[in-house]
């Protein structure tokens, strides 16, 4: 215990600093914007805001990262209240009863609500995150190659089997996804893999590229249908970002409830924001004496969402953070960024570079207090862009894409990497084919890779190896039972819409 | 053709290809024991079962949805998808020598000219400020090293 926090107060040390201070702003301010806006949710966000951080030190620079992350899943929901259209599908909820709140006249409040709500349970996730980083990431030291395989199998299948849509084209997508991995030079026998004489592609495929590609540029495309939609947002009407004691007193327990409801779901992979928005949403209704008010108004529909949400992507840092395994798109996008950064999360991290791991912990804490400053006072002029046509918002994240992609590599053959995923995202989408599945595939493919084959090699070849081993067998079970359920949970829904 | 009959083939036709090129993948005397190939091999079987699966599901749906791609309905948003993407692959190979700041103009002029329509002062604005205030945020003030191509005279800091 004592180490936990003296590692945090170390973490403050490298993280309190003007300059870092400035940053966590900044990048608070940029991710609160792009998460606002319709479509684009946080995953975007990331990946096109990552060139800021390219003259930054390391630490600053993922104080930064961690900054727009965050700043993205508070302003998820302010478009949810505002227009009823949900910035990413975790701020879905956010519309039941926020935007029949605006549309009372109490817009005010569902925005006041909203940050602190959020603030609440990204406080209290962080709390969670502190005590659980250290004990996951001594456990993961333990990990052998055949662990690992079976660890990444089993996020992997639980992606798939808990994310939304078909099980089977879930696989196809992660398939696809690890195809995409192996291009390039094989780091373990030299080999050249998949390049088809195209010397540009000797290296691999840059990840990040893939997802500015998947995320920012298929967003702009999906968006291209839409594009004459105008939103109404009055100024006036909102009034006061403010909440009465009263409410603010009834929310607190449903607030307080959710928040470990939502990193539970958070730490578990596959299962991000949207799962736990809808369980704590589905929890407080169950549990309310009025459950009639659910959905015309009523403020504890917004807040315990709210709360799950931000304690749920604080959930998603533990596995990311100590194992180096994302369990969403956005996570993995910030591992990507991560990595680009010179930092590989996971246990080694802990033990070798404490100051980096315990600096961002630390920052998350500072972020969620500046984030609350500028939801609060500052949520009347930032709904306001909200206001700004598609039509000219589009050409600007299209031009922060290509520019976000320029400047990953300096190579203009990425261009055409992002315009393939890009158009690529777009079919899949058009198929309903998830994309979650493919990024995870692709950041983690060359690790899975590593892992199979150097289990296999001490094992001298034997399958057996996975599972014999404990840890590795219990993994594969989970990963059994993640597959089993997922296809029980079609059965029940093909029989009842044929 | 249903969207299932359309993500089967699909994954047929990738699963088969990948597996052909993971024959042609060379092995060194050097590396592991296992290979180049195991893990490719493994990857290709997942996505060809994945096809047959899907087709196997489509072929035993009763209710079949015919999918589209929107090629005719969706014309326009096809349209500005093959602009975009030729905007973009243009913009790359003119990068370095128009430098940055004349090829990020030129781009967002040309995209917010079809998204945004007639409003040719407005387009100009936006192309203008966007590409100005990026090359200051970067250039400037970040100091990331950005071309300068033709205005490397002008811009020689």
């Amino acid at each position: 215990m004592e180490t936990v926090f003296q590692h945090l107060m170390q973490g403050f040390e490298v993280a309190v600093t003007p300059i870092n201070i400035v940053w966590v702003f900044i990048g608070g301010l940029l991710g609160t914007v792009i998460g606002m806006l319709p479509g684009l949710g946080p995953a975007t966000g990331v990946a096109i805001l990552i060139p800021i951080t390219y003259s930054m030190s390391p630490v600053t620079a993922l104080i930064t990262m961690c900054a727009v992350y965050y700043g993205a899943m508070f302003g998820g929901s302010r478009a949810s209240i505002m227009i009823n259209t949900p910035g990413d599908a975790s701020a879905i909820v956010s519309c039941f009863d926020g935007y029949p709140m605006t549309k009372n006249g109490r817009a005010g409040e569902a925005l006041a609500i909203s940050a602190i709500a959020s603030f609440i349970g990204g406080m209290l996730g962080m709390i969670f995150l502190i005590f659980l980083t250290e004990p996951v990431a001594a456990m993961a030291l333990k990990f052998g190659p055949a662990e690992k395989f079976s660890l990444m199998l089993f996020a992997l299948t639980a992606t798939v089997t808990l994310s939304e849509g078909s099980i089977i084209k879930g696989f196809f997508s992660m398939g696809l996804g690890f195809m995409l991995s192996t291009i390039g030079i094989d780091g373990q026998s030299g080999s050249i893999r998949f390049t088809f004489g195209l010397e540009s592609l000797q290296d691999g495929i840059d990840f990040l590229v893939a997802m500015i590609g998947l995320y920012a540029v298929a967003e702009v495309f999906k968006n291209y249908r839409t594009i004459n939609v105008q939103y109404d947002v009055d100024a006036k009407t909102i009034g006061k970002v403010w909440i009465k004691w009263t409410e603010l007193k009834k929310s607190l327990i449903p607030m307080l409830r959710s928040a470990p409801l939502g990193f539970v779901v958070g730490v578990l992979p596959g299962m991000g924001g949207t799962i736990a928005t809808f369980l704590s949403y589905a929890t407080e209704k169950s549990l309310s004496r009025n459950p009639e008010n659910f959905g015309k108004g009523e403020i504890v529909g917004l807040a315990a969402p709210e709360s799950a949400n931000n304690s749920c992507s604080c959930g998603a840092m533990v596995p990311l953070l100590t194992l180096g395994i994302p369990g969403s798109g956005t996570t993995a996008v910030m591992l990507g960024a991560l990595m680009m950064l010179g930092v590989r999360p996971g246990p080694i991290l802990f033990e070798q570079h404490p100051e980096i791991a315990w600096g961002v912990i630390a920052s998350m804490f500072l972020g969620n207090i500046i984030l609350l400053i500028i939801n609060m006072p500052l949520a009347v002029p930032l709904v306001q862009l909200l206001r700004v046509p598609q039509r000219i918002m589009l050409p600007l994240i299209l031009g922060m894409a290509f520019m976000g992609t320029y400047f990953l590599n300096y190579s203009s053959f990425d261009f055409i990497i992002v315009s393939v995923f890009a158009i690529g995202g777009y079919m899949m989408a058009k198929l309903e084919i998830p994309i979650p599945p493919l990024v995870l595939a692709l950041i983690l493919g060359g690790m899975t890779e590593q892992a199979y084959r150097n289990a296999l090699v001490i094992s001298d070849g034997s399958f057996a190896t996975f599972f014999q081993k404990p840890i590795s067998l219990a993994l594969l079970i989970c990963a059994g039972i993640s597959l089993i359920y997922a296809l029980k949970k079609n059965k029940k829904i093909t029989a009842y819409h044929p | 053709m249903t969207k299932d009959r359309t993500t089967g083939l699909a994954s047929l036709a990738i699963g088969s290809i990948y597996c052909l090129s993971t024959f042609r993948v060379p092995i060194f005397e050097a590396g592991d024991d296992v290979g180049p190939r195991a893990f490719p091999f493994l990857v290709a079987s997942v996505v060809l079962v994945c096809g047959i699966l899907l087709l196997i599901r489509d072929f035993r749906t009763a209710h079949r949805k015919p999918f589209s791609w929107g090629f005719a309905e969706d014309r326009r948003v096809w349209m500005w998808i093959l602009l975009t993407i030729a905007g973009g692959i243009v913009y790359g190979l003119v990068l370095d020598w128009l430098g940055y700041l004349i090829a990020t103009f030129l781009f967002m002029a040309f995209v917010t000219f079809f998204i945004n329509g007639g409003k040719h002062l407005e387009n100009l604005i936006i192309a203008a400020s966007f590409a100005v205030v990026s090359f200051v945020v970067f250039a400037v003030i970040l100091k990331l090293s950005l071309p300068r191509g033709l205005l490397s005279v002008i811009l020689s800091f």
